[in-house]
């Protein structure tokens, strides 16, 4: 796998290097978190909206009548613009990687809002997946700072 | 499952995974501006579709939690991916990271 990668090094250091130059809200690792966040509000609202409309429809066609599923279309509109703005500088298996927070936030996010329960198993991945996160999110973390 | 909804489920990943390759092409590279950019993020949103609808072609005959767990193997494959196609790095400590964070999905999605 290592010798496919001919030039990483100079790609990783151009990326990495455009970061802090930039105004805090441009930040490519902000617009990842907002990804994720978007991408868990939108799926609640899909799933508040859907529960309002009845079912038996083509694919949940119905479901489009609902404010809260076209406030959910919209955030996740908003999310693929923020995520196309961290492509921008971040490696994708990096940004795919951090993205997976999305599996923490959804779950957390219904267990607050929905009010749904959240079994031992499914705590314990919740946990393993924050895990894997801060693996690789904490070299990103230490350049940053010293940068 | 049987191999044949495997393949599907490979096919759905595959798909999702070539439209965010297409989506790093646009957005990686300086030189990637204008039309060819929007061609690029086009071709993106058609993978992702693409995996959207053989998705949907799966869920009728299995219950989620069979097949969320399954879906996990998107991660590997995407670092795949993002190894040949985009000559990514792959870091020992990455490797590690994609792989606990697969085990931590398969937990999230099959319970």
């Amino acid at each position: 796998m290592r010798s496919l990668s001919s030039e990483p090094d100079r790609v990783d250091l151009k990326s990495e290097q455009s970061v802090p130059k930039m105004v805090w809200y441009l930040n490519p690792y902000l617009h990842i978190g907002l990804n994720v966040i978007l991408t868990a509000v939108a799926n609640i609202l899909f799933k508040v909206g859907s529960d309002q409309t009845p079912g038996g429809s083509l694919l949940g066609f119905a479901s489009f009548g609902s404010v809260a599923v076209c406030l959910g279309i919209g955030c996740m509109i908003a999310a693929l613009f923020a995520w196309l703005h961290a492509l921008r500088f971040v490696p994708l298996i990096i940004a795919f990687s951090l993205a997976a927070a999305t599996q923490v936030i959804i779950p957390l996010g219904c267990w607050v809002f929905l009010g749904e329960q959240i079994s031992l198993v499914r705590w314990s991945g919740i946990f393993i997946v924050t895990l894997g996160v801060i693996i690789i999110a904490r070299p990103l973390a230490r350049l940053e700072e010293r940068l | 499952m049987t191999l044949f909804f495997f393949t599907l489920l490979l096919i759905s990943n595959s798909s999702a995974i070539a439209g965010q390759v297409c989506f790093k092409r646009a957005m990686g590279h300086p030189d990637v501006v204008g039309w060819h950019q929007a061609a690029w993020i086009g071709a993106g949103l058609v993978g992702g579709a693409i995996g959207f609808f053989f998705w949907l072609a799966l869920l009728p005959h299995f219950p989620l939690s069979k097949i969320f767990p399954i879906e996990a193997i998107d991660r590997p494959m995407m670092a795949l991916a993002a190894s040949v196609f985009l000559r990514e790095k792959l870091t020992p400590r990455l490797l590690v990271g994609i792989a606990v964070i697969t085990v931590g999905a398969v937990l999230v999605a099959g319970t």
